[in-house]
């Protein structure tokens, strides 16, 4: 079953395409990544889910009736707040329905430490998000994405700037939500990705699917251009010949 | 000064009026503080000038063209920046500057004197009358009335207005209600501190307080406090040595700020 639809999407700013007659689907509980060059119209693209930015032309569905769970890249909020990261977490309870004088209930913050648990950040509950880690942060604002348990669940850029080791946990977290639900990341570090995803995409203004997973040195030359160590952040540009990412197949 | 507090109405109305400004801008100078709208705030401070004008010209109360002129400012900043790739910056700066410049054209149109601006400009907590008070009340229950009805939503709005919109929430209106809640603020403040020395008092109670604020709420009850400090240590000294209130409740929240900077350096130091 499709959970998302997406057919012929353009976007621009002013005068600059970010993209450019895009389509594909995803699979219900399919784990896609998305990777391109900076300014490659990656977050315009989940803006476009989000319902942030309205497309020029084209359309798109997205077949659930919960939220999509958003974990969006660093620079996009108030890192300086004045704020715990307990009510971070539980600002992902919230709704349009919410009553006057809305107070957070016991459910809501029986859920905000089950996952706060789950990802292991428990002992940070009271902490200040201003004097979090890189890879604390990141998983400060999982936990909000999960909190109505959505059916998508989407990061931008989620271990772009955090150390290897949060990485690693990060991704492990991942890799136990997938099937469950319907996942998309952006990332570019395809190396460590690569076992876990079921589809790939390329995005340079122009998007270019590739279903089984598998990516092609010479796709990911036609999108980046020549320089493919663009992407090659802890990828060294010459294992593709030897193992071709996302080499898994699931049969 | 007691007794002139007992036997004064003047001295009872600057008492209720920093009392009720200290509300607002805590309110108010938190959420510009942590959005950094501080050049928007400004620019909307400013173009009540115009409205001003206009009331002197046509004759009625100037504050409420102020709060005519404020308004459609807030409302017209955001509205064009949606539509335009101008920047809300540049849109801001240039209803500034149109919102004085049309106040000065409405003034040279008033007839017989040209009234005194000063007290607009530079604001006078000391003759501050019943129905400033009036209106400060109206608008600080107002504003409260808002923000506390639905204050989970605000924060996390104020935090991330993204995140807020996947959640299902209208957050096109918060923007606008929020603009529309400064811009009245503003105007209820000017009497007190003036459209110039306005955004002083708006931004330096909750830029101590984040020193040590370690929620939203009490980022705002602190700005409150200091607020309230700053501006009955203005009223005495603005009282005793015949200083303009909106003066000397700047000085003293410049020099509390530079105390708490220096404070907050030994503390972090030891
Ligand atoms: N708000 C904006 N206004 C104007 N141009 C933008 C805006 N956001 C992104 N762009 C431009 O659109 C293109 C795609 O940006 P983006 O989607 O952020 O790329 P990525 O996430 O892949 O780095 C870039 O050329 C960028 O400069
Ligand atoms: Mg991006």
């Amino acid at each position: 079953m499709k959970i998302i639809e997406v057919s012929h999407v353009s976007v621009s700013y002013g005068r600059v395409k970010a993209l450019e007659d895009v389509s594909f689907t995803i699979e219900k509980g399919a784990f896609l990544s998305i990777i391109g060059p900076n300014g490659g119209g990656k977050t315009t693209l989940i803006k476009v889910l989000l319902g942030l930015i309205k497309p020029r032309e084209g359309s798109l569905k997205i077949h659930s009736d919960k939220p999509v769970g958003y974990v969006p890249q660093f620079n996009s909020f108030e890192r300086r707040f004045p704020i715990t990261v307990c009510r971070v977490v539980l600002m992902g309870s919230l709704s349009g329905k919410n009553p006057l004088f809305h107070r957070y209930g016991q459910a809501d913050k029986d859920r905000a430490h089950e996952l706060m648990a789950l990802l292991g950040i428990e002992a940070l509950h009271d902490r200040q998000i201003s004097q979090l880690s890189g890879g604390q942060m990141q998983k400060v604002l999982i936990a909000r994405a999960l909190m109505t348990d959505p059916d998508v669940l989407i990061l931008d850029e989620p271990t772009s700037s955090i150390d290897a080791e949060s990485r690693t946990e990060i991704y492990g977290i991942l890799n136990k939500l997938k099937g469950e639900k319907t996942i998309i990341l952006i990332s570019h570090d395809l190396g460590s990705v690569s076992s876990y995803i079921d589809a790939i995409a390329c995005l340079n203004v122009s998007l270019e699917f590739h279903e089984d997973g598998k990516i092609t040195e010479s796709s990911v030359n036609h999108i980046y251009g020549c320089p493919v160590d663009l992407i090659a952040h802890g990828v060294p540009h010459r294992v593709f010949p030897e193992h071709p990412l996302g080499g898994h197949s699931h049969d | 000064m007691i007794n002139a507090i007992a036997s004064y109405q003047f001295m009872q109305n600057a008492l209720w009026g920093a009392v009720l400004a200290s509300i607002l801008t805590g309110i108010i100078g938190a959420i510009i503080v942590e959005k950094k709208w501080l050049m928007l705030s400004s620019g909307i401070a400013h173009s009540s000038f115009g409205g001003i004008g206009l009331g002197y010209m046509l004759g009625f109360e100037p504050i409420y063209g102020a709060f005519l002129f404020t308004t459609v400012a807030a409302m017209l900043v955001p509205t064009i920046d949606r539509k335009s790739d101008t920047g809300s910056e540049n849109l801001t700066a240039m209803l500034w500057s149109f919102g004085m410049a049309l106040g000065i054209l409405f003034i040279a149109f008033t007839p017989g004197y040209p009234p005194d601006m000063n007290s607009y400009l530079f604001g006078n907590i000391l003759t501050i009358s019943k129905a400033n008070l009036n209106v400060m009340i109206l608008v600080t229950t107002l504003v409260l009335g808002v923000l506390l009805s639905f204050y989970n939503i605000w924060k996390a709005y104020l935090f991330d207005g993204e995140f807020t919109f996947i959640m299902g929430i209208k957050t096109l209106w918060m923007d606008y209600v929020l603009y529309f809640l400064i811009a009245i603020s503003i105007v209820a403040l000017i009497k007190l501190v003036g459209i110039i020395l306005i955004m002083a008092l708006l931004t330096i109670p909750p830029s101590i307080s984040r020193f040590y604020a370690r929620s939203f709420s009490r980022l705002i009850l602190s700005s409150m406090g200091l607020g309230l400090l700053f501006s009955l240590m203005g009223l005495v000294v603005s009282y005793y040595y015949s200083i303009p209130s909106g003066a000397s409740i700047i000085l003293i929240s410049v020099l509390a700020y530079g105390l708490a900077l220096v404070a907050k350096k030994i503390i972090a130091r030891r």
